[in-house]
């Protein structure tokens, strides 16, 4: 078998299938691997500025929840001594269906929200809001007065983290450029509530009253619970018009879903496996270069 | 030792006198400005949200009160049932400032007429004869939502500076 090219190659490939002979292979020696353009040190980094960018991620996320896929109704509750504050907020058409308010009380004749009206005060509004609302502690009603109550357009990001927070949301001055053809379906409504009591609250569970109406699909709401401004529990729960909505501890029965933790652990594992592949990609690599043919 | 005092001597020194003398009546009939600023966070503590600064205020008969609108959508009201007797009740438009002169000794509740509910109250307390005459009537006016709880704590702070007697 001859060891080198024909003297005339016409260029096709060689190979005994078209009965040309092909050279013999050739012994290669000091054959360095491709060099890496990025280092082991690059990747660390990487990793660990992904794990950062996704903790500030998730302290943003959890000051805007009403985002599409969030929650429809998300709920703050502030435990104090001799207090409880309780802050909900939500699309306003849906928020009125499912606590059955008549949504004219929030139009003015033109049926567009009146903010004008909304500096002489909003807890008459907030009082009608809750009126369907039987809210208890293991049984023992406990009397929530609204505080005030606001609707926002919804393309203006209002944050709703803490209680703190949530007084502004329910301000007027927080709709700095109040527009007069807002409506309801475009509007996010706040409101906030505040009930003392003597002893210290337990649970705290609302029950509405049967409307008598076929009722909405049911939505998720998500309750963050807070004692002297300290977070101390987040939880959502599926909730259906009538039923009852538990405003402290996670319901029974339903999975708990903590958005801080999933949504820190889910994109850092993810991270993490993406990184460990890399690590046995480039070793594998790097042996499959050195490894002599 | 015998004090002789020429002409001038003497002009110089009785207009002194009297110089002296009115300007210590001047002062003591001063009408003081306070100025009261109406906030959407306090200052002092980034946690309080709708106030005023400062929310107790202590002023002579005669004074002038300011309130001063420096964030917008606020306003200073006389609260309902927490002014003395003969006092003239005052409300600014919203986003606007009011000057207000109070002459009446006595307690005088405000607040912000939207943000209410949620606590923006102050108390202006104008010594004088009499200044106790309203407290307990001020004192009985029930609140609404979050003003409970300010309210409570501004009494308290009335109580410590012994303005409660």
């Amino acid at each position: 078998m001859p060891t080198s090219l024909p003297a005339k190659w016409d260029g096709r490939p060689l190979g005994p299938s078209k009965g040309i002979p092909r050279p013999a292979k050739t012994k290669v020696v000091n054959r360095r691997p491709p060099a890496r353009r990025w280092g082991f040190g690059h990747d660390l980094l990487c990793f660990v500025c992904i794990a950062l960018f996704s903790l500030y991620a998730v302290a943003h996320a959890d000051a805007q929840p009403l985002v599409a896929d969030g929650p429809a109704i998300s709920i703050i509750v502030e435990q104090r001594a001799g207090s409880t504050e309780l802050y909900l907020g939500g699309n306003a058409q849906i928020v009125l269906e499912h606590l059955g308010t008549d949504p004219n009380l929030f139009l003015n004749d033109d049926g567009y929200v009146p903010f004008q009206q909304f500096q002489s005060g909003t807890w008459d509004l907030g009082d009608r809001l809750l009126s369907g609302v039987r809210v208890e502690d293991q049984g023992q009603p406990i009397p929530f007065e609204a505080m005030s109550l606001m609707l926002h357009p919804e393309e203006i990001v209002v944050p709703f983290q803490d209680a703190v927070d949530a007084v502004m949301s329910v301000s007027i001055c927080a709709v700095l450029d109040p527009p007069n053809d807002l409506q309801l379906q475009d509007a996010t409504l706040y409101a906030g509530y505040i009930a003392f009591h003597d002893t210290p609250i337990d649970d705290l569970i609302a029950s509405f009253a049967n409307l008598g109406r076929s009722g909405p699909e049911p939505i998720d709401v998500s309750v963050r619970t807070f004692r002297d401004g300290r977070l101390v529990s987040a939880f959502r729960q599926t909730w259906s018009e009538g039923q009852p909505l538990r405003l402290i501890d996670m319901p029974a029965g339903q999975q708990a879903w903590s958005l801080s933790l999933s949504a820190f652990a889910v994109p850092n594992a993810l991270m993490a496996l993406l990184f460990v592949a890399g690590l046995i990609g480039s070793v594998t690599s790097m042996r499959t270069h050195l490894r002599p043919r | 030792m015998t004090v002789y005092l020429n002409r001038r001597t003497f002009v110089v020194a009785s207009s002194a006198l009297v110089a002296t003398g009115l300007g210590a009546v001047s002062s003591a009939n001063a009408q003081t400005t306070h100025m009261v600023e109406m906030l959407n966070v306090s200052p002092d503590n980034p946690r309080l949200r709708n106030v005023f600064e400062p929310r107790l205020l202590v002023v002579q008969p005669g004074d002038t009160v300011s309130f001063v609108s420096v964030n917008p959508s606020h306003n200073s009201a006389s609260a309902d049932g927490m002014i003395p007797e003969g006092a003239e009740p005052w409300a600014s438009q919203i986003s606007q400032g009011i000057d207000v002169t109070l002459t009446v000794p006595g307690f005088y509740g405000y607040n912000c007429t939207p943000h209410l509910g949620l606590g923006m109250v102050g108390l202006i307390v104008v010594e004088g004869d009499g200044m106790m005459d309203n407290l307990e009537a001020a004192q009985a006016v029930r609140q609404r939502g979050m003003a409970a709880r300010v309210w409570d704590e501004i009494w308290a702070e009335a109580t410590e500076q012994g303005l409660l007697g």
